[in-house]
């Protein structure tokens, strides 16, 4: 009997343990402490000195602390194999921002990323976009020669500001800490064999990059432009944007008046109101305006309700409970019936709206979300949260639902977000799964890894698809987005101008260009750049065109 | 001739070769780290030459004197204190790069070393009895307690407590000396009033602990408790503590007594929480180090980096970077072999001490009168709850106390005293000895 019990007491102490193990993510978490003082009362018992009464006192006795001392030594022995073996990636790795955009961070790890050769970063057609220069004590020093692409891969500051985006989220591999064989990785972390961090080669292509970058001319705004089949991303730019080889800090290799400079220069990035540090394509929340009709019209002609030639009414004037919305887009004033693809070609606020309320807020909401809203997409780097509404208990309000209707309300999308909602009308109704890094090389030049963007999810059906072109089309040929001619392409547009409050509107522009086997689909944003036709469209026309006269 | 042959240690010996091996081979290793070249000459590990020449010498002394104490005892000791050898010589030189006021550190602590050793013989070979230690024990009680009260009133004071004399060029922590001083009383006064100190007496319907007995020990454990908090001393207070109660318990048999005492510390502890914001601050940095990263936190984060950045095998001697960690050369010593040795490494540091305790013990239970027994039962549990208080620290199983790893950590007044203890284990193992 006895012995079952020590028997069960152990079995039970262990158990308690691994169930302390799945349960608790830190090895204080208190829960784990009162865990393992439980283990520690039953390994008490499984390990209590038996056969004792027979001795005298005192023997008895320090058999019994010499009992709870082994215990105690076995609860540390437990905490030391949670701290060096199964949680020892997570606790070395682990980091945390202490204000002023400075973190706290394993000095080992900037050490290691001053003796490792970081990979390097390429565009589509090799040419070098960060790399790991060697010095004449050994160290690497990271250097950006060409900083067209600066948002989207990032910064690297390990002593000062940690990294962010391409350089942050590929860190495992641009290290070399991951993505080769475990068996040779841990051979040569036993040998002390240097390391060299592997490289990325991305989808970007300098060229168009440095394109968005000029016609964004540093106005505040992005151009996201992707292969609407693969999901490759071919530029993706944010204005304002910095010089990541002015933030570049590592332990030891900046003199004091060099750190000052980094420090001068992040807080100069801080003070700009213009945040040239958010990265606009995937961080920008900015309201789509009449860009977000694409998603309306798709709803109410996949759902059966209504097809490009179904006519619908606009007198220049619509009500609903109480809020006035006025037509400002008819082409012609007299005109009151409009088909849905004259609707969208000239934007027709009034008719969206009637449209929204005629869907109602949950098949409204369900389309947004099959295009990508209210969600992060996934993607190489941390994209924001898109909303159609602050929460979906709002578009209950029949007013705000006619706003959404038309673009305007609540709704908040990233210029990615926008970009793939033309890329999925290109692709036949499918939302493809953007990507950025195409594939990982090891220092022989093999590949070792290739990322593909997957076979994205199904949005609307073809038929459907095939309407909506037909609406972006004559849009293009004789509506707000028309004024794009690429020989030998078909043009697809929708432009908008969103309304802020104060200041002037955000132009936007989102379309497609479907030529041969090519189709290449572009979001671009000018934050407060008027009205989206004169000045987002023709930045994402050239883009289109410049897209176009390139190879892949 | 057969007597003589079983006069030499032959056990002790033997024992002897793997550590200082260790310690030669761990020596070559730092150097040839720090070179990065395989050129070496015997010189270059000479501390460990001159280290594993000393501990055989005393072994050899020790069979010329025919002492017939422990012979597993002093190689345990050996290896560990080897250990600490070795971990001075790898960081010191880390740490004069930091801070150029350690760049005697490895020398001091072989001084002290060596100074340990020649204690450990002088008290084996020159205290042939231990009587006189139980005779005089009001004595060291009042000596010991004394000793920190002037460290209170003329001691300096560094990060934030008041635990040292200046000596001339020496500084001493009291609290080290007083240690042994307080064990030395208890175990006197339970072996002299042991059979009163189990017994109870009727108080109508209750049975009462006799009180009266009780009291001198109380008074002067709460005393020296006193003055170990008013030092902001917090890790020495609860090795005091358990000290205390474990050699109460060990010597009574009675589990009321340890319930009585761990309630009056539960109490204390809350008092001391609500009292101190001292007390809170340590609360709050084991639970969670990360809520102040850049200060409080700090040197927790900096220890669980090194501890997980070891894994199983460790990176190898003096190719971490235990030197990010504050105090890693006293307080947080275990990290960094943690780092270097890794998992492998912090197991046979607790696996030793467990062999070393157990030691204690064993020659706690085969020593002929109660006070020799209560002595080295004593004495070994300081070095056990010691490792205990600043390993569970380390490793956030408790609050992290500022107290020393027995012969690893760098302080000589730790080693010293240390040292001292085991020269009394092995004169209390001598089955000569008489009371």
């Amino acid at each position: 009997m006895t012995t079952f019990l020590r028997f069960a007491a152990f079995v039970a102490a262990l158990l308690v343990v691994a169930y302390g193990l799945g349960e608790t993510s830190d090895q204080a978490d208190q829960r784990w402490l009162v865990l393992l003082a439980a283990a520690g009362v039953m390994l008490s018992i499984a390990w209590w000195p038996r056969g004792t009464s027979s001795l005298p006192i005192y023997n008895r006795t320090v058999l019994r602390w010499a009992t709870l001392l082994v215990v105690a030594v076995t609860l540390i022995s437990v905490q030391l194999v949670r701290i060096q073996i199964v949680e020892s990636g997570r606790i070395a790795a682990r980091s945390a921002e202490v204000g002023d955009g400075q973190v706290v961070s394993n000095p080992r790890e900037r050490l290691r990323a001053l003796q490792v050769q970081r990979g390097a970063i390429t565009d589509r057609h090799g040419q070098v976009l960060a790399e790991s220069v060697e010095q004449s004590d050994g160290t690497f020093v990271r250097q950006y020669p060409n900083i067209e692409a600066a948002g989207l891969i990032g910064y690297y500051s390990p002593a000062l500001y940690g990294s962010t985006n391409i350089e942050d989220a590929y860190d495992s591999y641009l290290s070399g800490t991951d993505g080769g064989n475990p068996a040779q990785e841990w051979i040569n972390g036993v040998i002390h064999e240097d390391r060299r961090g592997y490289d990325l080669s991305l989808t970007i292509d300098i060229d168009l990059q440095q394109k968005a970058n000029e016609l964004l001319a540093g106005r505040p705004g992005a151009v996201v432009l992707m292969d609407a089949d693969t999901g490759e991303v071919l530029a993706m730019a944010g204005a304002p944007s910095f010089d990541p080889n002015r933030l570049y800090a590592n332990t030891g290799q900046q003199s004091e008046e060099e750190m000052a400079a980094i420090r001068a220069y992040w807080q100069e990035l801080v003070a700009n109101p213009d945040a040239p540090l958010v990265f606009r394509p995937t961080q920008g929340l900015l309201n789509p305006g009449s860009t977000f009709k694409t998603v309306t019209a798709s709803a109410i002609v996949d759902s059966g309700r209504a097809n490009a030639d179904t006519i619908f009414r606009d007198d220049g004037l619509f009500e609903v409970d109480g809020r006035v919305i006025e037509e400002p887009n008819r082409p012609d004033s007299t005109q009151i019936d409009f088909t849905l693809e004259e609707s969208y070609a000239w934007s027709l606020n009034v008719v969206f709206a009637q449209i929204g309320l005629q869907l109602g807020s949950d098949t409204l909401l369900d389309y947004a979300e099959r295009f990508g809203f209210d969600s992060a997409i996934d993607f190489d780097i941390p994209t924001a949260e898109t909303q159609i509404a602050s929460t979906r208990d709002e578009l209950n309000n029949r007013a705000l639902l006619a706003d959404t209707g038309f673009g305007q309300g609540q709704i908040l999308a990233t210029p990615l977000q926008m970009a793939l909602i033309a890329a999925t009308i290109a692709n036949d109704g499918v939302v493809p799964d953007p990507y950025v890094v195409d594939h990982v090389i090891d220092s022989e030049g093999k590949t070792i890894e290739q990322f593909s963007g997957g076979g994205g999810q199904r949005a609307i059906s073809p038929e459907s698809a095939a309407i909506i072109q037909r609406l972006m089309q004559s849009s293009a040929e004789f509506g707000y987005a028309s004024g794009i001619e690429i020989d030998g392409a078909t043009i697809g547009g929708k432009t908008g101008t969103a309304e802020v409050g104060e200041g002037e509107p955000h132009a936007w522009y989102t379309g497609y260009a479907i030529a041969g086997d090519r189709r290449l689909a572009v979001a671009v944003v000018v934050e407060h750049g008027g009205p989206g036709s004169e000045t987002a469209l023709p930045i994402g026309g050239e883009m289109l065109r410049a897209a176009l006269e390139t190879t892949p | 001739m057969k007597a003589i042959l079983s006069r030499i240690r032959f056990t002790e010996l033997q024992l002897l070769v793997v550590p200082t091996i260790m310690t030669m081979v761990g020596l070559l290793t730092i150097y040839l780290a720090s070179t990065r070249d395989l050129n070496w000459d015997w010189r270059d590990i000479w501390v460990s030459i001159a280290y594993t020449a000393a501990v055989f010498a005393i072994s050899i002394w020790f069979t010329i004197t025919g002492f017939k104490g422990d012979q597993v005892l002093f190689p345990i000791v050996v290896c560990i204190s080897g250990l600490g050898l070795l971990m001075m010589q790898r960081l010191t030189p880390a740490l004069a790069e930091i801070d150029e006021s350690y760049a005697t550190l490895a020398r001091q602590q072989l001084i002290y070393l060596g100074a340990g050793l020649f204690l450990l013989l002088a008290v084996v070979t020159i205290v042939r009895r231990i009587g006189w230690l139980r005779r005089y024990k009001y004595t060291w009680a009042f000596g010991g307690i004394g000793l920190m009260m002037l460290t209170m009133i003329i001691g300096t004071e560094r990060y934030g407590a008041r635990l040292w004399i200046d000596v001339g060029p020496f500084t001493i922590q009291s609290s080290e000396i007083s240690k042994i001083a307080l064990v030395v009383f208890l175990a006197a006064y339970l072996a002299e009033n042991q059979e009163l100190i189990v017994s109870t007496y009727r108080l109508g319907p209750l049975r009462l602990p006799p009180i009266p007995y009780l009291l001198p020990l109380i008074l002067m454990w709460g005393f020296s408790m006193l003055v170990v908090v008013a030092q902001n001393d917090l890790g020495t207070a609860l090795l005091f503590f358990s000290v205390f109660l474990a050699m109460l318990y060990m010597a009574s048999g009675r589990l009321s007594y340890v319930i009585a005492g761990l309630s009056a510390f539960g109490i204390g502890v809350y008092l001391a929480y609500n009292l101190f914001g001292r007390v809170q601050l340590r609360v709050a940095n084991w639970l969670d180090p990360w809520r102040d990263p850049v200060d409080a936190g700090y040197q927790q984060i900096q220890g669980e980096y090194a501890l997980a950045t070891g894994k199983l095998f460790g990176t190898g001697l003096a190719q971490g970077h235990p030197a990010f960690i504050p105090a890693v050369h006293s307080d947080y010593i275990f990290a960094a072999i943690g780092e270097e040795l890794g998992l492998f490494g912090t197991l046979a540091v607790l696996l030793l001490s467990v062999l070393l305790v157990f030691r204690g013990f064993s020659i706690s239970l085969r020593a002929r009168d109660s006070f020799g027994r209560f002595l080295a039962a004593g004495l070994t549990t300081i070095l056990a709850v010691q490792t205990l208080i600043i390993v569970g620290g380390t490793v956030r199983l408790i609050p992290l106390t500022g107290i020393t790893l027995p012969f690893i950590s760098a302080g000589g007044s730790s080693l010293l005293t240390n040292f001292i203890i085991i020269g009394l284990l092995l004169r209390i193992s001598d089955p000569d000895l008489a009371g």
